[in-house]
């Protein structure tokens, strides 16, 4: 009986639930995140907080912090003694393997594949004064970096930090793993929240900015933008870009790649799978990867909290600079331009346009800003993958 | 409870405490800081502009090459606003004339530019029983693919 009792008592010791009550290792904090991932769920399949990412982010969260499971090694992607591929394939878990995506920049870059097959650069060719505001909307970028420095952040952080203000998850993600890996998990977290809570973010500072005249102005209709066009557009883009600031052409000219997979129409199928199959296996891989980061340890820590801080301020202040340069092109338009547009500069696409369309509409039922917010919408993705580029050019990693 | 003359003196505390102690770590200093939140942003919009100057001198381009076309008349193609097929349209019997044109209108608009001409040849209601509409699946598509 006694030898029955002490295998039982063995079997409880080697588990995870003794693991929780380990506290020299932070075992309770294990316990903490367990809950925070249950939470995140909660908000990812009830309240359908951005699902397609913060599920598997979330249960990414629950995997890594069970302990004893062994299913993601921290120390294996130790900065400092730099990669030993050879260890990490021999003595790592699943998702340290799926993690080496994220580590070496791959994950994004194909992300943005998938979403430059999804997108229509029809309303910003037909308007290209939308770039503007798409530019002015990353302003969050900047300014969220200069706070996280402020809050005694290294720059490597506050530039990860910052880019929490284009509102792009996949651009966040890619300079995040670039610039400051240990903090992936919170940044991840934070981005994607904002994200979706771009409809609740975003109104009271649209209206706190624009006059009631300004919101109902309703823009002249966007002129036909013929298929070479859209088929030249992401060529020159690319050069352009990739030629200016090499550190951005691995998102650009994936983004335009996949658009100029779209508009071409001879590669349907492939275009199809981009925006469909491949873009599922990617969201499952870096969504549980990024979520895989989230030790108790590195997440529940007063840096958190200023990434939580920094980056609602990050995505404040670029939705009041788009709405700001929409005022002024009101001023020197004469009234053409609805300043609601401005604010879908940030990259959330289509959800930003659609905020414009929906507050435009609350003063205007007859207004549909939807097609002119794309521009200035799909201006921001371009935008803060040239301002992500600019920081991991000037930021040293 | 707080004491509130104290309060100045606490609030210069704090702050000391903050600007002092809160500085920015790595050896990097606020002249770098500055230079690259300036520069990021005249980049970011320099950048911008530049792809405002080329896309708007490339439509001005693409308007003309197609301005061009219009010009001339006996080569331009006849502007039938509908794809109208000589084989008679089978529809059901409560489609009105004026249905017909706008789905024609809008069947030629979707094929503009392309080249093609599509010929209609039959009308009929979609499936509604237990199908849901197409602008529900539009929505349902567009509010649950990823980004």
């Amino acid at each position: 009986m006694g030898a029955f009792l002490d295998t039982i008592k063995e079997i409880f010791a080697n588990s995870g639930f003794a693991g929780f009550f380990d506290f020299e290792n932070g075992g309770h904090l294990n316990l903490i995140m367990v809950a925070v991932s249950c939470v995140l769920m909660y908000l990812a399949i009830k309240k359908q907080f951005e699902p397609l990412l913060l599920l598997p982010i979330a249960f990414g969260m629950l995997l890594a912090n069970l302990p004893f499971a062994g299913i993601y090694h921290p120390e294996l992607f130790d900065l400092q003694s730099g990669l030993n591929f050879g260890e990490i394939l021999h003595e790592g878990g699943l998702l340290d393997i799926l993690y080496l995506g994220v580590k070496l920049g791959i994950y994004p870059p194909l992300i943005f594949l998938g979403i430059g097959c999804m997108t229509d650069f029809g309303p910003l060719i037909s308007n290209p004064k939308s770039f503007l505001l798409g530019a002015a909307a990353q302003m969050g970028i900047f300014i969220a970096f200069v706070g996280a420095l402020a809050f005694g952040m290294s720059a490597q952080v506050a530039g990860s930090i910052g880019i929490i203000g284009g509102a792009d998850g996949p651009t966040a993600i890619y300079v995040t793993s670039q610039l400051a890996p240990d903090k992936l998990g919170p940044i991840a977290v934070a981005a994607y929240s904002y994200m979706a809570l771009i409809p609740v973010i975003q109104p009271p500072i649209m209206k706190l900015l624009t006059t009631k005249i300004e919101r109902m102005v309703r823009m002249e209709q966007l002129r036909t933008v013929s298929r070479t066009e859209k088929i030249i557009f992401p060529i020159l883009v690319t050069i352009i870009v990739s030629l200016l600031l090499p550190d951005a052409a691995t998102l650009v000219g994936m983004l335009m790649l996949g658009n100029l997979m779209r508009e071409c129409g001879v590669v349907d199928r492939i275009s199809k799978t981009a925006q469909n199959e491949l873009m599922n296996i990617i969201t499952i891989f870096l969504g549980l990867s990024v979520g895989a980061t989230t030790n108790g340890k590195t997440f529940l820590t007063v840096d958190t909290l200023v990434i939580v801080a920094m980056g609602l301020a990050a995505f404040c202040c670029g939705t009041a600079g788009g709405v700001l340069l929409g005022k002024l092109m009101y001023i020197l338009t004469k009234g053409k331009v609805n300043p609601l547009i401005g604010s879908a500069g940030v990259s959330a696409v289509p959800m930003a346009a659609r905020v414009s369309q929906k507050v435009g509409q609350q003063y205007d039922p007859g207004n549909f800003l939807l097609m002119h917010a794309m521009g200035p919408n799909v201006a921001g993705v371009i935008g803060s993958a040239v301002a992500a580029g600019i920081l991991l050019t000037m930021i040293p990693h | 409870m707080l004491n509130i003359p104290m309060l100045p003196a606490l609030a210069k505390d704090v702050v000391e405490k903050v600007t002092k102690d809160y500085t920015i770590g790595n050896g990097y200093d606020w002249n770098e800081a500055s230079l690259v939140t300036f520069s990021g942003l005249t980049i970011v919009f320099g950048m911008l502009v530049l792809l405002v100057v080329v896309i708007m001198v490339f439509g001005g381009i693409m308007d003309r090459i197609n301005g061009v076309k219009k010009e001339k008349p006996v080569k331009a193609p006849k502007a039938t606003p509908a794809p109208v097929s000589t084989a008679p349209v089978v529809t059901a019997a409560e489609d009105s004339d004026e249905i017909i044109a706008v789905i024609a209108a809008a069947v030629d608009a979707m094929y503009e530019g392309s080249g093609v001409k599509p010929v209609i040849r039959r009308i009929k209601p979609a499936a509604t029983k237990g199908v849901r509409s197409p602008w529900a699946a539009a929505g349902v598509f567009e509010n649950t693919r990823a980004f």
